[in-house]
């Protein structure tokens, strides 16, 4: 399984929940469950992930997820064998999405998670995101057959059931995030054999 | 073999294959030239072994052996069709692939499409070429009530086991007491509902039955659904000459490899390689479970008015029998998530199912009207899709024709005939000597 970044801009998104925060950052949980790679915000990082946008991120390192992370009982552990969650910037370089597939890497024609967390890169954290996921493969011309679901966590983050893709070959994954009525897209590939 | 997925994508493979010896998985004690590289094997080792079917947790009696033998005495009987003419195995014959050899199916009357055939039809996530049933047992219960497939109908078929001491005796073995539907006042001879004929005598019958009558007959008429399953779970295509040639080529024993020819092997260069049939005809069962539009003309040769998939997720979603429906046996399972997940869109308009490739050989014709008679002619559609009709909707725009030569159409039908697997027990082959 390769991945790879893109700077596709097709325009799908089909699914969506609204969650509400406290302004307080990255919730300790998550920020060991992703080990807050990304998270530390230092300057030059940010200046650097806002101008390179999609080109900037960070291998996530693998973790145990801790017994207080907001994932629930049927969330296979994160596991040394798999491979490290991603941190991918939004193409206007607003925010920085981490995620995380969950089996990983995801399996073909089976049903998986996503884990986001959504963190704003300039500024503090968003009192209110609507998240919408969505994927396609632009050589076949189509996406997925299901609508994934979108579930909010604490702390800006978000699970993405049902994501399912059916056939092997390149899909381009879509992360649009809206705020104010202003929506970010990010946007990652990954193609299956 | 009705998706083979066309795409030119790789022509310098072949070429790759003969310069980069060294990269190449290959065994030099082998006795045949035909090697394959590392990205090959690995794309074929994802095609065998055929695992045991996924557990169907919507049908608790799935793995009932009681209820499979019950349902293979169903699924041959006739007498559930108003002439006492046509059962399951009139357009899913064992002796013709699980299929009628016909190019449009003919119960009653001939109908629409082509009758899949049943070989691993428990390997599948959907049902049906437009896949308006989401489990095997609510899908053996739509052709019993097509007016032109059996022509019954729930209310009669309770009746006809409820009169009959053996296979009311079998029934209550499986599923307990049944209710008894005698008077004739509370259960009509003949009832179903009938959604778009609302003065059809059927449905009439039907909307006078009390609620509760309509559910103790819509349980019965399940159970029969997941009697059949049982049986039909049954019907596998496995340990296939390909089968034995991935243990080979996983165990490096060189006289498994043999078992499939050299024309076979290079069919199967072009199956996962630039033929990119395993895009749809993917994993152990040759199938994505999923629906595609690769253009096949209509048999008439006019523009095709089938929406298949498009209609097919509105008939599964209002379906009593469907996976949120009251009669699942796992209602908040895996197939109850699938089907809120499912999603319609324009796209699915014309959109089929990727039928299995196991045992294709022997499930001619092909296509969802049997356009294709042979093999070699589903071949020369993705060679040259020279017939290919352009629906108006959604089609895979990978599909390009492939520009097959001659020798590589005879290889890739060698490599499609070395999938037929080993033939069933008899016993399964024939009606079950009792319920």
């Amino acid at each position: 399984m390769e991945s790879r970044t893109s700077q596709h801009d097709a325009a799908m998104h089909c699914v969506s929940a609204r969650m509400a925060s406290r302004c307080s950052g990255i919730g300790l949980a998550l920020a060991i469950l992703w080990n807050a790679a990304a998270c530390d915000r230092q300057p030059g990082q940010q200046s650097q992930t806002k101008s390179a946008a999609v080109q900037s991120r960070a291998a996530l390192p693998a973790a145990q997820p801790p017994s207080s992370a907001p994932v629930e009982a049927d969330v296979a552990p994160v596991t040394d064998l798999q491979p490290a969650g991603k941190v991918i910037n939004s193409n206007d370089g607003v925010y920085a999405v981490k995620y995380l597939f969950d089996p990983a890497p995801p399996p073909m024609n089976e049903p998986f998670r996503i884990t986001v967390e959504i963190i704003a890169l300039d500024g503090p954290q968003p009192d209110e995101v609507v998240l919408s996921v969505d994927a396609a493969m632009p050589e076949h011309g189509h996406g997925m057959n299901v609508e994934p679901t979108v579930r909010p966590l604490p702390h800006n983050s978000f699970a993405i059931d049902n994501m399912l893709f059916h056939m092997a070959g390149r899909w381009e994954i879509y992360f649009d995030i809206t705020r104010g009525g202003i929506t970010s897209r990010a946007q990652d590939e990954i193609t299956l054999e | 073999m009705s998706m083979l997925r066309p795409i030119v994508v790789c022509a310098l493979l072949v070429t790759c294959l003969a310069a980069a010896g060294s990269a190449m998985w290959s065994d030099s004690q082998s006795p045949s030239p035909i090697t394959f590289t590392d990205e090959e094997k690995s794309r074929i080792l994802q095609h065998s072994p055929l695992p045991a079917p996924p557990h169907d947790a919507s049908n608790r009696y799935s793995s009932d052996e009681g209820a499979a033998r019950f349902g293979q005495f169903l699924f041959f009987d006739t007498r559930f069709s108003p002439d006492n003419a046509v059962s399951c195995s009139t357009c899913h014959d064992p002796a013709k692939g699980f299929s009628d050899g016909r190019q449009l199916s003919k119960g009653l009357k001939v109908v629409e499409r082509h009758a899949q055939a049943l070989w691993n039809v428990a390997h599948n996530r959907w049902f049906f070429w437009d896949g308006r049933a989401d489990s095997l047992w609510s899908q053996a219960l739509v052709p019993l009530e097509r007016p032109d497939e059996m022509g019954g109908d729930r209310a009669g078929i309770a009746h006809a086991i409820f009169r009959d001491v053996r296979l009311r005796a079998a029934y209550e073995g499986i599923f307990g007491r049944m209710i008894d539907v005698s008077d004739a006042e509370r259960f009509p001879a003949h009832a179903m509902p009938v959604a778009d004929a609302p003065h059809d005598p059927l449905n009439v019958a039907w909307r006078s039955m009390r609620e509760e009558d309509q559910r103790a007959i819509n349980a019965i008429f399940a159970n029969i659904g997941k009697a059949l399953a049982a049986y039909e779970s049954k019907i596998i295509s496995r340990d296939a000459p390909f089968d034995r040639f991935v243990a080979g080529l996983r165990e490096g024993d060189i006289a498994k490899q043999a078992a499939i020819s050299d024309s076979a092997k290079r069919g199967l260069k072009i199956f996962v390689g630039r033929g990119n049939c395993r895009l749809c005809h993917s994993g152990p069962n040759f199938s994505d479970g999923e629906f595609h539009s690769v253009a096949p003309p209509t048999l008439t040769g006019e523009e095709p008015t089938d929406a298949a998939r498009f209609a097919g997720i509105d008939k599964l979603k209002t379906s009593a029998f469907n996976a949120l429906g009251a009669f699942t046996d796992d209602p908040d399972g895996a197939a109850s998530k699938r089907l809120a997940a499912l999603i319609n869109k324009p796209d699915n308009w014309g959109q089929f199912k990727t039928p299995s490739l196991r045992s294709v050989a022997l499930t001619a014709p092909y296509m969802h009207q049997g356009q294709y008679g042979t093999l070699r002619q589903a071949i020369e559609h993705y060679s040259t899709l020279a017939d290919a009709v352009q629906i108006g909707h959604h089609r895979e725009k990978i599909l390009r024709p492939l520009n097959l030569s001659e020798q590589e159409m005879q290889d890739l039908q060698a490599f499609l005939e070395s999938l037929t697997g080993a033939p069933l027990p008899e016993n399964l082959l024939r009606q079950a000597p009792g319920p």
